[in-house]
């Protein structure tokens, strides 16, 4: 457990820093709330609909593809830090798995699904 | 330690059940996730300590709020009563958190540390992690390989309307 408490440190003050903001700020400002003040800032645009509308299919193929690379990241990470004991070996396992994706890719990338239409 | 992380965890999927708002939902799984990270830590794991938070809080959350973004769910029907299904999905739950207890408790890892003065494991580091999966767990790790290929496939296969 050494050594962690500095982690747990920065979680704490990045949990309690926007508190404290938000309330130390509440407690300074002056307060006369209006219906235009109370409004969705929308970048200074008046609001056509609510935030929550459907969105497109095709963000969930991103969110998709990025969890596939970032899950094919992780089983990278253990590999580099024993590349040298792995040796040939672990080398010719790792580019089988990397052409699986590979493969993959060329895959996605044929069908178009990285391209937005 | 354990309790405060154990409490996350246990609130953050309580609150996921049980909040109407699938936003704020999401936002709990989130708070459970953490909490089991914090656990993993305290097993002397900090691998899968980084993993719970690197694969769990960063990409299968970003996959879950897009469903939801997608859904639009706000518009549901207010819960239909179903309740065959409330008591079997209860008992279920009984039946496999007894089983789960069970085999810890029956595990011989737990009763190797039982034992008074006994040696605590070893913390798993990336190295040990790296020996293991590419020299005992090899076939296990090409088939990730081919599952997260069947899963692009898979995603590709469900969103294109033009294949």
């Amino acid at each position: 457990m050494r050594g962690y408490a500095s982690i747990l440190l920065l979680i704490l003050v990045a949990v309690a820093l926007p508190i404290i903001i938000l309330n130390l700020s509440r407690l300074l400002r002056p307060s006369w709330p209006s219906a235009a003040k109370y409004a969705t800032y929308e970048c200074g645009i008046v609001t056509t609909n609510e935030a929550r509308e459907k969105f497109s299919v095709r963000y969930y193929l991103v969110a998709v593809m990025f969890l596939v690379f970032d899950v094919e990241t992780v089983f990278l990470m253990p590999w580099a830090i024993q590349m040298k004991e792995l040796a040939v070996f672990g080398f010719i396992e790792l580019g089988l798995f990397l052409f699986l994706l590979l493969f993959g890719y060329g895959y996605i990338w044929s069908k178009g699904a990285l391209t937005w239409e | 330690m354990f309790i405060t992380f154990a409490l996350i965890t246990l609130l953050g999927a309580l609150g996921m059940l049980l909040q109407k708002n699938v936003v704020v939902a999401g936002l709990c799984m989130v708070a459970a996730f953490f909490g089991v990270a914090g656990l993993f830590v305290l097993l002397a794991n900090p691998v899968a300590a980084a993993l719970q938070i690197i694969v769990y809080t960063g990409a299968i959350m970003v996959l879950v709020l897009f469903v939801i973004m997608m859904l639009n769910s706000h518009e549901e029907e207010a819960g239909a009563a179903r309740p065959v299904q409330r008591w079997l999905s209860l008992a279920l739950i009984a039946v496999l958190a007894f089983a789960a207890v069970k085999l810890v408790l029956a595990s011989a890892g737990l009763n190797a540390l039982a034992v008074k003065g006994a040696e605590m494991p070893q913390a798993m580091t990336l190295q040990k992690v790296g020996t293991t999966l590419f020299a005992d767990h090899l076939l296990g790790f090409e088939v990730a390989g081919l599952v997260l290929l069947a899963a692009m496939i898979g995603a590709v296969a469900l969103t294109k309307r033009n294949l």
